[in-house]
């Protein structure tokens, strides 16, 4: 699952219909597309909502480890022209200069640059970006996931020639709808990235039916995930266990059996 | 190959840092105060860095040189490690570095001078002690020399202490810059093996056991005076039969006389690398294999797969080498060098 985090609705807007992001009834300002795989939330602006709308959709979605999020909004700079979106490799809190270095893991045409983020807007254009959310969001969502799965995505609304006077509304949902395929093209690739580490994560359905019907203790229901991790690992196409298992009455058993199975196993790489 | 590379603001003129970056023109570079805000961070995965790799450019301010694990030990009576780079392009399953590690990006440290410096220290101080000095502990040796210029650089130092000795252990064919040397008495390239089939299962990236062979064989013509490595031993069904094809297939290749050692070493890991291994790839048959604890806070195989394997090994061996060449390997838990690192960082 990727939730995005935007301030404005503007960014929002084109990304809503896009995706399909429907509001999710009593969670304000919520959305989740119809496959729930894409969340958006709008925070606001600033640091602190940033953080609150983090906080607020990890609540909601119970987001674990293997959830990624991205912060999608537009960002000025000094010379990039208007429109060009960039990841982002280096954010820094101008007020703290905490530093946080998202790892992008995924292959992306998009230039990576680096990030500042003010506590208030400026005209002073330099040579990385600046926002008033990215710290914010990383703050937060780096303490719920695992860090290759914390990314943003800036597009330029500003820079020394155009400055943020001339920001509307029309003019941020028009960036970002003409940045939709490299968006949509991150956006997958989080995706996978994440899926990838909730399978690593899971401890499979065998497990949870094993479990269902009998009392595992803390360290027996350990024992049975590592022993089923195995069992997948030397019989990947293996989906009966669980049935196999019916009969077996105790924790004991089960991790007795499967133990036993497991010492009788061949090992060989190439299977 | 690399497109991110960190660099500390410490380095960023540092010729050797310049050199580096010269060779990735299209990366993008970032700053960093040191390397460590990016390389220690918690909560980063392993395996999803593997896919992408960043290169940091650091400076190591101490224990360029750390005393060897006793496995590592081939004779000398000091035994030391030293680390230019953290972490490796290969990606072996079994590989402790993706315990060890929270960051799988490529550090390298390019004050190489402290490093000289640290090895002539030791060299000193050791007096008429045979003192060995092992690279590729943190790292393959030479898998990435065409940026580091490892080679062209550290070897001159041993040449300037012929008293010395250096292993550079390694499963890669860049051997160019070797071969553009005039071999030492002083150093040995020793090459690691695994039967093909297991090599191919779970040294990922790694050039294959017969190119392996090719480019020891370059070596040896040339002069170099070589190592096998037969660590770690890993099981399956039917190995001792692919350990058997293996020694074939080296020996075909090797000239014994100037072998200069082999060593011998049962596959063994932390229980907690182990245990975070097992996690990051829990499709891996490796660790589903009968490994037990040890005792002594590792895991390795079942004692019996351990012990037959080993003395099946050693005997195969034997039948090619002679006895004082022979060195089996005593493990040690790495863990107790993390913690010195640690310290270090
Ligand atoms: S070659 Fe050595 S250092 Fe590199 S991944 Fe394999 S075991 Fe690790």
């Amino acid at each position: 699952m990727l939730h995005i985090i935007c301030a404005l609705k503007p960014e929002s807007r084109p990304l809503q219909e896009h995706f399909e992001l429907r509001p999710l009834p009593g969670a304000a300002s919520i959305y989740q597309n119809p496959e729930a795989r894409l969340t958006l939330t709008l925070s606001g602006i600033g640091k602190s909502a940033a953080a609150a709308a983090v906080a607020r959709t990890r609540d909601h979605f119970r987001a674990g480890r293997s959830h990624a999020w991205l912060n999608l909004g537009i960002a000025g700079h000094a010379s990039l022209p208007l429109g060009q979106a960039a990841v982002i490799n280096k954010v820094t809190d101008a007020a703290s200069g905490k530093t946080w270095y998202p790892s992008l893991v995924f292959t992306t045409t998009l230039p990576a640059r680096d990030l500042l983020t003010l506590d208030q807007p400026d005209n002073d254009y330099r040579e990385e970006l600046f926002d008033m959310e990215c710290a914010g969001f990383f703050q937060a969502a780096n303490e719920c996931a695992t860090l290759e799965l914390v990314q943003a995505l800036k597009i330029i609304s500003d820079n020394a020639d155009q400055s943020m006077d001339r920001i509307n509304p029309d003019l941020v949902s028009r960036l970002v709808t003409q940045n939709l395929p490299v968006i949509e093209e991150v956006i997958e690739q989080l995706l996978a990235l994440s899926e990838l580490q909730q399978r690593l994560n899971d401890p499979g359905p065998d497990y949870h039916v094993i479990i269902r019907h009998r009392h595992f203790t803390v360290s027996q229901g350990h024992k049975l995930q590592s022993s089923l991790r195995k069992w997948r690992a030397l019989y990947p196409g293996d989906t009966g266990l669980a049935d196999r298992l019916a009969g077996m009455k105790t924790a004991a058993d089960i991790l007795r059996l499967l133990q036993d199975e497991l010492a009788k196993t061949p090992i060989r790489f190439n299977k | 190959m690399i497109d991110q590379i960190y660099i500390e603001d410490a380095v960023i003129e540092h010729p050797r840092a310049r050199a580096i970056l010269q060779k990735f023109p299209h990366a993008t570079v970032t700053q960093c105060a040191r390397y460590g805000e990016i390389f220690n961070r918690r909560a980063q995965n392993f395996r999803l860095q593997k896919i992408k790799p960043a290169l940091i450019l650091a400076e190591k301010f101490t224990n360029h040189v750390l005393p060897s694990p006793p496995e590592y030990a081939i004779g000398g009576e000091q035994n030391y490690y030293f680390s230019h780079m953290l972490n490796c392009i290969y990606d072996c399953r079994y590989c402790f570095l993706q315990g060890m590690y929270q960051s799988a990006h490529y550090v390298v440290f390019v004050n190489y001078e402290d490093f000289f410096d640290a090895i002539s220290d030791k060299v000193r101080a050791a007096g008429d002690a045979s003192v060995h000095f092992f690279s590729g502990y943190d790292c393959d040796s030479l898998a990435l020399d065409p940026v580091t210029g490892f080679v062209e650089e550290f070897l001159p130092v041993f040449r300037g202490h012929p008293g010395a000795l250096l292993e550079l252990r390694t499963k890669s064919t860049q051997i160019r810059s070797l071969l553009a040397q005039e071999p030492m008495p002083n150093c040995i390239i020793a090459y690691s093996f695994t039967p093909a089939e297991i090599a191919h299962a779970i040294e990922h990236k790694t050039p294959a056991v017969s190119k392996r062979l090719q480019a020891l064989q370059r070596l040896q013509a040339h002069g170099w005076q070589i190592g096998l490595r037969f660590d770690p031993l890993i099981y399956q069904e039917g190995v001792k039969e692919q350990y058997k094809t293996l020694f074939e297939q080296v020996f075909r290749r090797v000239d014994t006389e100037l072998l200069h050692s082999v060593s011998l070493g049962s596959f063994r890991l932390p229980k907690s690398y182990y245990q975070k291994l097992s996690r990051l790839y829990p499709e891996e048959v490796l660790f589903a294999s009968p490994l037990e604890e040890t005792g002594d806070g590792m895991v390795s195989y079942r004692e019996n797969i351990r012990d037959d394997l080993l003395s099946f090994c050693r005997d195969a061996l034997l039948c090619y080498i002679p006895e004082h060449k022979f060195f089996p390997c005593e493990p040690s838990p790495p863990f107790q060098r993390k913690q010195e690192r640690q310290h270090a960082l």
